[in-house]
């Protein structure tokens, strides 16, 4: 990936590469860049809006946001920034199911790192599975935050359960599987 | 003869709530009225405080209540009614945040109907997500309670003010505060409604909030508060008897005063009397009042303080029980003992029991026990027939007749004989190896005899050490203890997977004497040796047959080695030549054994030696198992104990001298270090002294200073220790690894060296000196604590002084670290205790959350692995290679396909290995399938057991070294410019998820274009660096004259800090400021007008460059790489940096990792920093129990700390949180949720007296209620 790209923007191409989103349209705007984007077993599109500024990002951004939504008919938004959110700008996101990803979501793709290892979201079959195979209810698992960059790297959502495959010291690989809580 | 078995109830629950005053009314047996206890007659008062039916004290006496004597009588409550309610101070925070939560006057939650019903859902919500809502939700919605007007019925609200610990009023806008007296605060807590009160997260059947304001208060039995009779015959009441005196006598006073129709004022004044008592009756301890009295001004110990803390109820009396059958006194060594054995005196073994049952077999032998009585070993003391009852045989006058009626069925409780199991303890018992079962062997004098071998466990030594002896009674303990807890199966640590018992001291030193080459021994010599080894077969043949036949050591030695063992290995002796001349060393360290013959080297502490992982010890025991094992330990110690006794062997004062031209030498090597230093002091008094990074010229000058002289101790040292030679017996212990090190040597003989305090040279005492017989300010060694002379010639004064000095801290230092390590184990066995390996090979905690999927990630237990590792590929094949004769090497094909059989079975690590030494090993096809199955077995026995304990096995396995590390606390002040929290602290810190690490630091890894050239990484560094207007600025003021703040630049700083007047314009341009710029000058003048102090203190912090709360940067090269190491830690923002390889910078700051690069990285990252602390510490411990440590600590998503405030405060027993810390609180909080304990865990189950879940304790009967295929057939 060329690197003349702004923080923000390889920001935003870095998650929809590991959500395995498909871009369908980059436009720049005013003051952000949209990308319209397809979720690969969804069929629904979704706004992708990239805000370059490390000020504060207030209601207003998300109130034309939800505006663009609506005019594009689009159900989910997404915001990547290096700004901070406001508060009020947060509850109005929740109740327009914009997703805000934090400010800290690193700019590369984190599972290359060498203390992350690779996670992904359980297809119900699997989930299914892991259930019984160890008879336990969903919440008895080891938990992972929403909000953790693991699991927004990878657009996993409360309820979900996500699988991770560590390097081990002992065993060689080792898998994990992790229940994703609201937080 | 069957067991007897005696059917017990179970506890399934512990059920918390509060007492309704109708609960507490009908458990009453009696209103108490009087406040006196007993009249003159000593008989308890009708009504009073020692009424008769709440209980009776007097042993022959019946309650006269139930009937019972004071044994069986299980104690009967009583009650006050009191004449005003009174506020029960422990909810007296609930009551606040209950009242600021709800209406003053329909008592609804002040929150509109719709957000209610969100609430409502949303608990829904999380309880199914979740399986319970947890405590901070329920606080979040009663903060989020608060308004000006009931969303209800429109009732203004007005603020409630709460005054510690039981004021409260009410701020009413006309009438200012109004006090609410506790029945206004009881009438409006009955408003408020249940359906109200679970949004609270009360459960209102167990818990209404009224009852928090006492009307009746229950008075405990007599049991809980007896009275004492001194010995002057003056009856002493309790405590809380004296409290509960107070409060009726103020209660009656009360009731009187009202009855009369007294003033209100009055009235008043005794409620809030009345009110104090009550509150000092349940916490003496409550801020914001005085703590009530006893007439000898010591405070009252009333119900919060019985049960708190180390003494407390809970951690004194629940979880700590007392035992029967169980012994104390000194231990002393006995070399001639097994180490499975220990020696138990005459007269603690003639006191203690153990029953045996009486069978026709040993009728004769018993009876003549039951003759011999009490008093004459070996005989009985108790006799128990089938019936239960019990005759004891000091009070039969003739034990003839009773022996005559003694027939099988009888159990007799005869006197400790050899071989009885033992459960032998040395406190503190920081390890499963603290306590292990041995074998009684009854000897004469009075100390408890062990053998040195298993001082390593017990980390006893004989300077006055106590140890505890126990005597398991029951057939079932006495099993478990053979099964389980005998010293050879404990040989094997679980810590790190290797021998903790070994060879010790005078052992190492005695094997090494005999094996080494020079040795020669007559035959009269080996059989004195060989019989005191118990050494059963033919002899060698001698090595050298005429004059007169001699034997070598390695003979001998090579008698007690398993006859097929193959082995090689290097000794403690080993100089690490980098050319290894293998068989041909000088130094005779190369140890080879072949065929269980020694055929080179000596044997040391490598070999034998207690904790040496891969040593011969450990090899005997993993392929010949423990009872070999034992006996190779027990043979070889009788043998070298007898051998050394033989030769003897002596440290002289003699031999610590040194020869002249050593002397010399040394004296010529102190001088040259002396002259450096004189150097150093010249330019450091001119100031040309070079400064390291981030220090001043005083601090580099004393690491300068001190990095010379520890090299003048060294250099000093290894002079004395290449003047001796391995003869000499000093050289000879620390060389083999018998006892001390070359350090200790050096000290003795060449130079002490550096004294220091706090890691620093000394400087306290007088005024810029450490004594008077200095000058001022004199930085000479002598002059701050370097020692020159060695123990061997003495301290002069000043030497003797400082070296008392740095004695000092060293104890102080380890009294201290010993508290920290104790507590830090404590924390981490409460933490993990519950933890356990279920039958599907999950590790669970009580409640069935899974930890781990796989215990260790591989399901190997480390106390049967091979130092950390399942199966040793390797020896495998070279023992395999020896059994099979050599074939045609199998097929490749053939390899893969037997290997694809198995591959599913095995870990991928594992069959990685395997193929490996399959492809490298050319067995043939026998071999190769004996090797796959022999891998596949050793695997499966290596895996873990149910029900194991792996959760205790972790906490000691981290706690334990903890100790370990205050021992060794000599870090040498290391000259490595950054200075990083290491051992005990650093440990502490980490598994306490400290908010911030003590010392935060990164190492930034850079990408391909900048690791390569130096240059590049500091043009890294310098963007990395925070760099703030303070750094760069020569001068800051604050300019009145022209309402401006004025920055003069430094050029040198800007430049070093690659600043320019660009950078600085777009810096300050977000200040709202205009600038003005004039040569390395700028002045701000605020557009509005503002407070200049302020601006001045913003812009003297303000960020000019950089990433924020990097202090500093290093620039080092590492393995041909620049890499750049901070102090001070911003992950997120170094990643956001140009230039460096975000795939591998990392950080100590483990929060910062969780938040940025997500809670599995964390995991990791607490498992490579407290694996690298103990790797520093030279400590070795299984990555598994760090795992799991890891594990437990992020298990819920986020980072939690081992400790009350994580998960020890999250665990869902209500018993084991009130043991471990905040007793008091934590059973309120039950209390008012209503909560039940299910007794799963460790902690409770030793509460309340039932055996833990865990290990053998698992084991239950289970009953299918689903009927089989032939049941329904029928």
């Amino acid at each position: 990936m060329s690197t003349d790209l702004i923080l923000e923007e390889r920001k935003a191409r870095i998650l929809i590469k590991l959500r395995g989103y498909k871009l369908v349209k980059r436009q720049e705007e005013k003051d952000a860049i949209s990308f319209f984007v397809r979720a690969p077993k969804e069929k629904a599109r979704i706004l992708l809006w990239c805000i370059p500024t490390e000020g504060t990002v207030g209601v207003a951004y998300v109130n034309n946001m939800s505006k663009a939504m609506k005019k594009e008919e689009i159900k989910r938004g997404i915001v990547v920034t290096s700004g901070r959110y406001t508060q009020a700008a947060k509850v109005k996101a929740a109740q327009n199911k914009i997703e805000l990803i934090p400010r800290i979501f690193p700019a590369f793709n984190i599972f290359d790192h060498e203390l992350v290892p690779k996670h992904e979201i359980l297809s119900s079959d699997e989930r299914k599975k892991i259930l019984s195979e160890y008879r336990v209810q969903p919440y008895q698992l080891p938990r992972i935050i929403a909000s953790d960059p693991g699991a927004k790297a990878i657009g996993a959502r409360p309820g979900d359960i996500v699988r991770i495959i560590r390097d081990s010291p002992t065993a060689g690989k080792y898998t994990a599987y992790r229940y994703v809580v609201e937080g | 003869m069957s067991v007897e078995e005696t059917v017990h109830k179970v506890i399934n629950e512990v059920f918390f709530g509060v007492l309704s005053p109708q609960e507490v009314r009908r458990l009453s047996v009696s209103e108490i009225r009087t406040a006196d206890t007993y009249d003159e007659d000593g008989a308890p008062i009708i009504s009073g405080l020692m009424d008769g039916r709440l209980g009776t004290l007097e042993p022959r006496q019946r309650c006269k209540t139930c009937g019972n004597t004071a044994i069986r009588c299980p104690g009967h409550f009583g009650h006050i009614e009191l004449a005003v309610p009174i506020i029960h101070i422990i909810f007296n925070k609930v009551i606040n945040e209950l009242l600021g939560a709800t209406c003053r006057s329909c008592g609804r939650i002040l929150l509109p109907t719709d957000r209610i019903e969100n609430i409502k859902s949303r608990i829904n919500r999380i309880q199914t997500m979740l399986g319970e809502v947890p405590r901070s939700l329920h606080k979040k919605f009663s903060r989020e309670a608060r308004g000006k007007e009931c969303p209800h019925c429109g009732t203004p609200q007005y603020k409630v003010i709460f005054e510690k610990p039981t004021k409260f009023s009410e701020d009413v806008p006309e009438g200012g505060a109004q006090r609410l007296t506790p029945s206004m605060l009881r009438e409006r807590l009955e408003r408020i409604s249940d359906d109200d009160l679970v949004l609270f997260g009360f459960n209102p059947e167990n818990a209404r909030p009224e009852w928090m304001v006492l009307q009746v208060l229950p008075v405990p039995p007599v049991y809980v508060r007896p009275s004492i009779t001194l010995e002057s015959g003056i009856r002493s009441e309790d405590d809380l008897t004296h409290k509960l005196v107070d409060i009726i006598r103020i209660n009656q006073r009360l009731k009187e005063n009202m009855e009369a129709g007294a003033p209100t004022l009055i009235i008043q004044d005794l409620s809030e009397l009345l009110q104090y008592h009550v509150t000092t009756y349940f916490n003496n301890e409550a801020s914001g009042i005085p703590p009530a009295r006893h007439r000898s001004g010591r405070a009252l110990k009333t119900l919060s303080q019985r049960l708190k803390g180390k003494e407390g109820r809970f951690r004194s009396n629940l979880s700590g029980k007392r035992v029967d059958f169980s012994a104390r006194t000194v231990i002393s060594p006995d070399p001639n003992i097994d180490i499975s054995e220990v020696g138990v005196p005459l007269d603690v073994a003639i006191r203690l029991s153990m029953p045996e049952k009486v069978t026709q077999w040993n009728l004769e032998k018993m009876q003549k026990l039951i003759i011999n009585g009490p008093e004459k070993y070996p005989g009985a003391l108790y006799i128990v027939r089938p019936d239960g009852k019990r005759v004891r045989l000091e009070f039969v006058v003739d034990r003839e007749k009773v022996a005559e009626v003694l027939e099988p069925g009888f159990t007799v409780e005869r006197h400790l004989k050899d071989d009885d199991i033992a459960i032998f303890n040395r406190q503190p018992s920081l390890h499963r190896m603290s306590i292990m079962a041995h074998y009684v062997r009854v000897l004469p004098h009075k100390t408890f005899r062990l053998h040195l071998c298993v001082c390593p466990p017990y980390n006893a030594d004989f300077d006055g050490d106590e140890m505890n002896l126990h005597i398991p009674q029951s057939e079932e303990a006495q099993t478990e203890s053979r099964l389980l807890m005998q010293v050879q199966d404990q040989i094997l640590s679980p810590r790190f997977g290797g021998p903790i018992i070994g060879a010790i001291r005078d052992f190492i030193t005695a094997a090494y004497l005999l094996t080494q080459k020079a040795t020669r021994l007559t035959k009269d010599e080996i059989c004195r040796l060989l019989i005191a080894a118990e050494y059963d077969g033919p002899l060698p043949g001698p090595d050298i047959k005429k004059p007169e036949p001699l034997w070598t050591g390695k003979q001998i030695f090579s008698l007690f080695i398993p006859k097929d063992m193959n082995y090689v290995l290097k000794a403690t002796t080993c100089r690490g030549c980098t050319n290894c001349l293998c068989e041909d060393c000088p130094h005779d360290a190369y140890v080879v054994i072949k065929d269980g013959v020694l055929k080179c080297g000596v044997i040391d502490r490598r070999s034998i030696g207690a904790e040496q992982s891969e040593s011969l010890l450990h090899r005997i025991i993993k392929d010949y198992g423990t009872y070999v094992g034992r006996q190779f330990l027990n043979r070889t110690c009788q043998l070298l104990k007898v051998f050394i006794t033989l030769r003897g062997f002596t440290y002289s004062f003699d031999e610590l001298e040194l020869s002249s031209a050593a002397q010399e030498k040394i004296k010529k090597t102190i001088q040259k270090f002396e002259n450096r230093i004189q150097e150093l002091i010249k330019s450091y008094r001119s100031r040309t002294l070079q400064r390291l990074p981030g220090q001043t010229m005083q601090e580099s000058f004393e690491i300068y200073v001190m990095n010379e002289l520890a090299k003048a101790r060294d250099k000093a040292g290894r002079i004395a220790d290449e003047d001796f030679d391995i003869a000499n017996s000093g050289i000879t212990m620390t060389r083999t690894g018998a006892r001390g090190s070359n350090l200790n040597i050096g000290q003795m003989t060449a130079c002490v060296g550096q004294q220091s305090v706090r890691g620093k040279r000394i400087m306290r005492g007088y005024r810029e000196r450490a004594l008077p017989h200095f000058k001022v300010g004199d930085p000479a060694p002598k002059a701050r604590g370097f020692v020159y002379s060695s123990y061997r010639d003495g301290l002069d004064p000043v030497e003797f002084f400082f070296h008392a000095m740095g004695g000092r801290e060293g104890l102080v230092d380890t009294a201290v670290r010993t508290q920290q390590s104790g507590y830090m184990q404590r924390r981490l066995i409460n933490a993990l205790e519950h933890l356990r390996i279920e039958y599907d090979g999950t590790v669970r905690n009580s409640v069935g959350d899974i930890i781990q999927f796989r215990y260790g990630e591989d399901g190997v237990d480390p106390a049967k692995s091979d130092h950390g590792k399942a199966v040793n590929v390797s020896r495998l094949v070279e023992q395999i290679k020896i059994m099979i004769k050599k074939g045609k090497p199998a097929s490749p094909k053939f390899i893969k396909e037997s290997h694809k059989e198995v591959e599913n079975q095995l870990t991928p690590l594992l069959n990685k290995e395997l193929k490996h030494e399959l492809s490298k090993a050319r067995l043939s096809k026998k071999g190769v399938q004996q090797l796959i199955d022999l891998t596949l077995e050793n695997y499966r026995r290596a895996l873990v057991e149910p029900g194991e304990a792996v959760g205790i096995i972790a906490a000691q396995s981290m706690g334990e070294p903890g100790t370990q590390m205050t021992l060794r606390t000599f870090h040498y002040a290391g000259v490595r410019e950054q200075n990083v929290t290491l051992g005990l602290p650093r440990l502490i810190e980490i598994v306490d998820a400290r908010r911030i690490p003590s010392t935060p630091i990164m190492t930034v890894y850079l990408d391909k274009e900048h690791e390569i050239s130096k240059e590049k990484a500091t043009q890294i560094a310098r963007n990395i660096i925070c760099t703030i207007i303070e750094d760069i600025a020569k001068a800051l003021y604050d300019d009145a004259e022209n309402e401006e703040v004025v920055i003069r630049l430094d050029p040198t700083m800007m430049e070093d800090r690659d600043v320019t007047i660009d950078d600085l314009h777009k810096a300050l341009g977000l200040l709202n400021c205009n600038l003005r710029i004039k040569e390395n000058q700028i002045a701000l003048e605020p557009k509005k007008p503002v407070d200049r102090k302020k601006l001045l203190d913003k812009v003297s912090n303000h960020l000019v460059k950089g990433v924020p709360d990097i202090g500093r940067v290093l620039v080092t090269e590492e393995v041909g790489k620049w890499v750049i190491r901070t102090d001070g830690s911003n992950l997120s923002k170094v990643l956001e940096v140009h230039g460096i390889n975000p795939t591998r910078t990392i950080t100590n700051h483990i929060h910062e990792i969780a938040k940025t690069l997500g809670i599995e990285a964390a995991r990791n990252a607490i498992i490579n920093e407290a694996i690298g602390v103990l790797e520093e510490q030279g400590l070795d411990v299984d990555v598994r129990h760090v795992m799991l440590v890891s594990d437990i600590m992020t298990a819920t998503g986020e980072v939690r700390q081992i400790g009350r405030h994580g998960i020890s405060g999250e665990k869902t027993s209500v018993l084991a949180r009130a043991a471990f810390e905040i007793t008091v609180p934590n059973i309120v909080e039950a209390a008012i949720k209503g909560e039940s304990d299910p007794l799963r865990g460790v902690t409770e189950n030793v509460i309340v007296g039932q055996s833990i879940p865990i290990g053998t304790g698992l084991v239950d009967l289970y009953m299918s209620t689903i009927r089989t295929e032939d049941q329904k057939n029928d």
